[in-house]
C-alpha cells in the first residue's frame, strides 16, 4: 500500500477537511463500510458532523486506534482518557458527540458519551431539560407516582 | 398494550416537533435517549418514572429491563451489605474491587443487583425495594417446611425461575418462571434423580446452572451436587463429591470459583475443592488457615462467599458502628481490608428509634448487580 492510501480525508459539514490515517477513519463503521463499498475516493464528506465536534471525535479515534506497535496503552489509562475527554464537555457538545458517535457508528465512543450524560442526569428537572421529555402527569398522579417512589428522591 | 404499539407511541410524542435542523443541539432522538436511560443507576430511572406517564410505562418494558440487566452485569459487581433489627432490613452497596477510600458517613439504599429469594416463597429486589410472594407449589397443604427452594437465572432467555424441591418423595419438584403471565408452578416429571434435598444449602446458579446440595435416595447416605438446567428445566446426572471430602455431616457451599464448580468447606479451616470437570470426576482441593479476628474489638470475621475476581469475602455477622470486610486471594496470597466507618451514625440510631448500643445483625452478599425486574 502506498503512503498516499493509507491517509483519508474527512470533511465535515462546514467543509473543514482532516487528512487521518485510514486505520484511525475505520474505527467508524460508516466510514469502514464506504471505504469498503469504494462508493467514495480518498475524501470523505460527512454531512451530519460539525468541524468542531469531528475534531474532538477524532482525537477520540486517535487514541484508540490500535497501529502497528503502538497499542500497548494500558486499558487503565485509556479509561483516564475517556473519563478527562468527556469530563468538561458541556451539554450541548455531549449531545453533538452523541449524535456524531451514532452516525459514524463508533460504539465505544457512543457508550461513552452516553454514560457521560447519564452521569451528569440526577434531579427530575435534569430529566425534563435534558432529555427533553414533557411532563403530562396530572398534579395528582404527579404527587401519587412521586409518593410511591420517594425514597429514590431521599440523597 | 403491545410493546411496539408503546414504543410507537412515545416516539409520537416526543418527536412532536421533530426536525432537521442541526443546530438544534438539545433534541436527542428517542433511540438515543433510551441509551441514555438505560444506563443510569435503577435509582434515577425510578426517578425518571415520575417525569412522564411514557417514561414510566416505558421503563417498565421488558426490553428496557433486560436492556438495563445486561448494562447493569458489564458494571463491576458490588459488595451489598443488610444490617437488620427486628422490624427493619437497611441495605447498602459497596465497589467490590477497589478499597474504599474514606468513610460511608451515609446511608445509601440504592443498593444493588437482581434478586433474592427469602424464606416463605418471597422474592427480593433491593434496587426497586420490592418485595414479592409467591403462591404456594401445593396450596392445599401449606407449610414451608417441606420444601426446598433456589433461585436460578437463565442468562440466554434473561428469566429468573425458581425451583422447589420436596423432602417427601412423593411430591415432585415444581419450578416456576418470576415476572411470567402465568404465574402457577410447573411440574417437572421427567428425568428426575430420586433425591432429597439438604436443609441448609441454599444452592447456586451461574451459567444458567442451578446447583444444590442432596442426598441420593435408596443408594447409600452420601451427599452430592444435583445441577439443573434453568433455560430446559432439565436436571443433569448428579454430580460426585470429591473423594478427599470427608467432612460428611457438614454442609459445604456450592459456588464457582473462577468459573469452575466449587465447594466450600469452612470450620477450622477453609477448605475449597475445585472441580476439574462438569462430572465432577477430579477435584482439586486447596487448604486456608482460618483468618485471624480483625483488628478491632477482636470481632470475628465468617466466610461470606467469592467475588467474581477469586476472592475469598470474609466479614463479621455483628455490627456496633462499623466494621471491616477482608477480601483474601488465594493465588496471590494476598489480602486486602476494607473498612466501613460509621455506616451507621448517631442520627441514623436516633431516625429508626435505636438505642445507642444497638447492634444490627449484618448479612453480605458479593457479587451484586442493580436490577430492574419485577414480578
Amino acid at each position: 500500500m502506498s503512503k498516499s492510501e493509507k491517509k483519508i480525508v474527512l470533511k465535515s459539514l462546514d467543509n473543514e477537511a482532516f487528512e487521518v490515517e485510514k486505520a484511525v477513519a475505520l474505527q467508524s463503521q460508516t466510514i469502514w463500510v464506504m471505504c469498503e463499498d469504494k462508493c467514495v475516493g480518498n475524501e470523505i464528506p460527512l454531512e451530519n458532523v460539525t468541524g468542531q465536534i469531528l475534531a474532538k471525535v477524532i482525537d477520540y479515534c486517535k487514541k484508540h486506534a490500535v497501529v502497528d506497535g503502538d497499542g500497548d496503552e494500558s486499558s487503565e489509562e485509556l479509561k483516564n482518557w475517556d473519563t478527562e475527554f468527556t469530563k468538561n464537555m458541556d451539554q450541548s457538545t455531549l449531545f453533538n458527540m452523541i449524535l456524531a458517535a451514532n452516525y459514524l457508528n463508533i460504539k465505544s465512543l457512543l457508550n461513552l458519551t452516553c454514560q457521560a450524560v447519564a452521569d451528569k442526569t440526577k434531579t427530575i428537572d435534569e430529566f425534563h431539560t435534558f432529555l427533553n421529555i414533557e411532563n403530562n402527569f396530572t398534579p395528582e398522579e404527579e404527587a401519587q407516582i412521586c409518593q410511591e417512589n420517594l425514597w429514590a428522591f431521599d440523597d | 398494550m403491545d410493546e411496539e404499539d408503546q414504543k410507537e407511541k412515545i416516539q409520537r410524542a416526543t418527536h412532536d416537533d421533530d426536525d432537521d435542523d442541526r443546530s438544534q443541539t438539545d433534541h436527542i432522538p428517542l433511540d438515543l435517549t433510551l441509551e441514555i436511560l438505560s444506563r443510569l443507576p435503577a435509582k434515577s430511572i425510578l426517578k425518571s418514572r415520575c417525569v412522564s406517564k411514557l417514561w414510566s410505562s416505558f421503563t417498565k418494558l421488558p426490553s428496557f429491563i433486560s436492556n438495563f440487566a445486561s448494562r447493569s452485569s458489564s458494571r463491576p459487581p458490588r459488595l451489598l451489605v443488610t444490617l437488620s433489627t427486628e422490624s427493619n432490613d437497611f441495605v447498602f452497596s459497596f465497589p467490590q474491587h477497589q478499597n474504599p477510600d474514606g468513610s460511608y458517613p451515609q446511608v445509601y439504599s440504592e443498593s444493588v443487583q437482581g434478586l433474592f429469594l427469602l424464606q416463605g416463597f418471597k422474592i427480593r429486589n433491593p434496587s426497586l425495594r420490592r418485595l414479592w410472594t409467591l403462591p404456594h407449589p401445593t396450596p392445599n397443604i401449606p407449610s414451608h417446611d417441606n420444601w426446598m427452594s433456589y433461585l436460578g437465572f437463565d442468562p440466554l432467555e434473561g428469566k429468573h425461575k425458581v425451583l422447589c424441591v420436596s423432602h417427601k418423595e412423593s411430591q415432585q419438584p415444581r419450578v416456576i418462571t418470576l415476572g411470567a403471565q402465568d404465574q402457577s408452578w410447573r411440574i417437572i416429571t421427567k428425568g428426575v434423580p430420586r433425591h432429597c434435598p439438604i436443609s441448609g444449602d441454599h444452592g447456586r446458579c451461574f451459567n444458567g446452572i442451578l446447583y444444590y446440595i442432596a442426598r441420593l435416595v435408596g443408594v447409600n447416605d452420601h451427599p452430592i451436587i444435583m445441577s439443573f438446567d434453568v433455560k430446559s428445566e432439565k436436571f443433569f446426572k448428579p454430580i460426585k463429591y470429591p473423594t478427599t471430602y470427608t467432612r460428611l455431616s457438614l454442609v459445604p457451599c456450592v459456588m464457582p470459583y473462577e468459573g469452575r464448580l466449587a465447594l466450600v468447606e469452612y470450620s477450622i479451616n477453609i477448605d475449597l475443592y475445585v472441580s476439574k470437570d462438569a462430572n465432577g470426576d477430579e477435584w482439586t482441593c486447596k487448604r486456608f488457615i482460618r483468618l485471624p479476628p480483625s483488628r478491632e474489638r477482636g470481632v470475628y470475621l465468617y466466610f461470606k462467599g467469592i467475588t467474581d475476581a477469586g476472592e475469598l469475602v470474609f466479614a463479621p455477622c455483628r455490627v456496633f458502628e462499623s466494621f471491616y470486610v477482608l477480601y483474601f486471594n488465594p493465588r496471590r496470597n494476598s489480602i486486602r481490608e476494607a473498612l466501613f466507618e460509621r455506616i451507621v451514625g448517631k442520627e441514623f440510631r436516633q431516625r429508626y428509634g435505636l438505642s445507642k448500643k444497638y447492634t444490627f445483625k449484618t448479612t453480605v452478599f458479593p457479587n451484586h448487580i442493580e436490577s430492574l425486574v419485577s414480578l
